[in-house]
């Protein structure tokens, strides 16, 4: 008499789940296709880090990295980008105020008058500990300053992403 | 990479009541920028200096004569920023800046977008 096959539950499920996919997948030319795909659909844009850090961040006007120097700029040399994309950590319960403001440039670089051009403001009243996120749609400009301030002190995290879209071939 | 947005002009203008282009051209005939067929969008930003409204007016065209015309006034007070953004109609090779208003300086700089 033959010896019965012992399989457990788990195996058995693997295979009922594994063997149709597997039967799918084999003979499918994913590696071309994937390149031909490539090819024909370059990317429309990408996304590019310009900073990442964090600052406490208390009642003064601060900007992301800390800041409190009106003239500064956050981020320099934006021209290119279409949008910027701020995501944020917030340790402290507080609510947190910013503003986000904008100038252009000459050709050496020098602001073209003082001051700042407002682009948008407004508060940030997620939990402690939680993420955050702000599209910043007003886009092409040289430079850009983004502002924080809290009512009691608390460190806040930052990533400023920026959108450089490819031109059409 | 090629750049999605290049700067066309960037300088300092003695606006008056006579209407001149951003080169200080008063013929109306001639263009302030040439070979512009590539920008979908035309950013304008700077500050003037005075409170009074800045009108300006934005013509597109070639050779041939202007085939378009946008017209609009800059209205920010003494000192402060302003952004305008011009979308182009049709995409022509020709454009021609010109403003006119009560005596100021304007400072400013045109960012033309392709696309």
């Amino acid at each position: 008499m033959q010896e019965p096959i012992r399989i457990t539950r788990r195996e058995m499920l693997k295979c009922i789940l594994a063997a149709p996919l597997s039967a799918v997948l084999t003979g499918l030319p994913a590696p071309r296709a994937h390149a031909q795909l490539d090819e024909f659909s370059p990317p429309e844009w990408e996304w590019v880090l310009l900073w990442e850090g964090r600052a406490t961040i208390d009642n003064a006007w601060r900007d992301i990295k800390g800041n409190n120097a009106n003239p500064f700029a956050t981020v320099s040399r934006t021209t290119n980008y279409s949008q910027l994309l701020w995501t944020g950590y917030k340790m402290g319960g507080v609510n947190l105020e910013y503003r986000v403001l904008a100038r252009s440039v000459d050709f050496s670089g020098m602001p073209l008058a003082s001051g700042w051009f407002p682009i948008g403001q407004g508060v940030i009243t997620t939990p402690p500990q939680r993420w955050f996120r702000l599209m910043i749609n007003e886009g092409h400009w040289d430079e850009y300053r983004i502002e924080l301030r809290s009512a009691s002190p608390q460190i806040v995290h930052s990533r400023l992403l920026a959108r450089w879209d490819y031109l059409p071939k | 990479m090629q750049s999605a947005a290049e700067p066309l002009y960037t300088g300092e203008l003695q606006v008056g009541n006579a209407s001149v282009d951003l080169l200080r051209q008063s013929d109306p005939a001639l263009p302030t920028f040439v070979n512009c067929r590539a920008y979908r969008v035309l950013l304008w930003t700077g500050v003037k200096t005075g409170n009074a409204p800045l009108q300006y007016t934005v013509r597109g065209g070639d050779q041939h004569g202007w085939q378009w015309t946008h017209t609009g006034a800059i209205q920010t007070g003494a000192n402060q920023w302003f952004r305008v953004a011009i979308k182009m109609p049709r995409r022509t090779a020709w454009l021609r800046i010109e403003v006119a208003g009560a005596t100021q300086r304007l400072r400013s700089k045109i960012v033309g977008v392709r696309g």
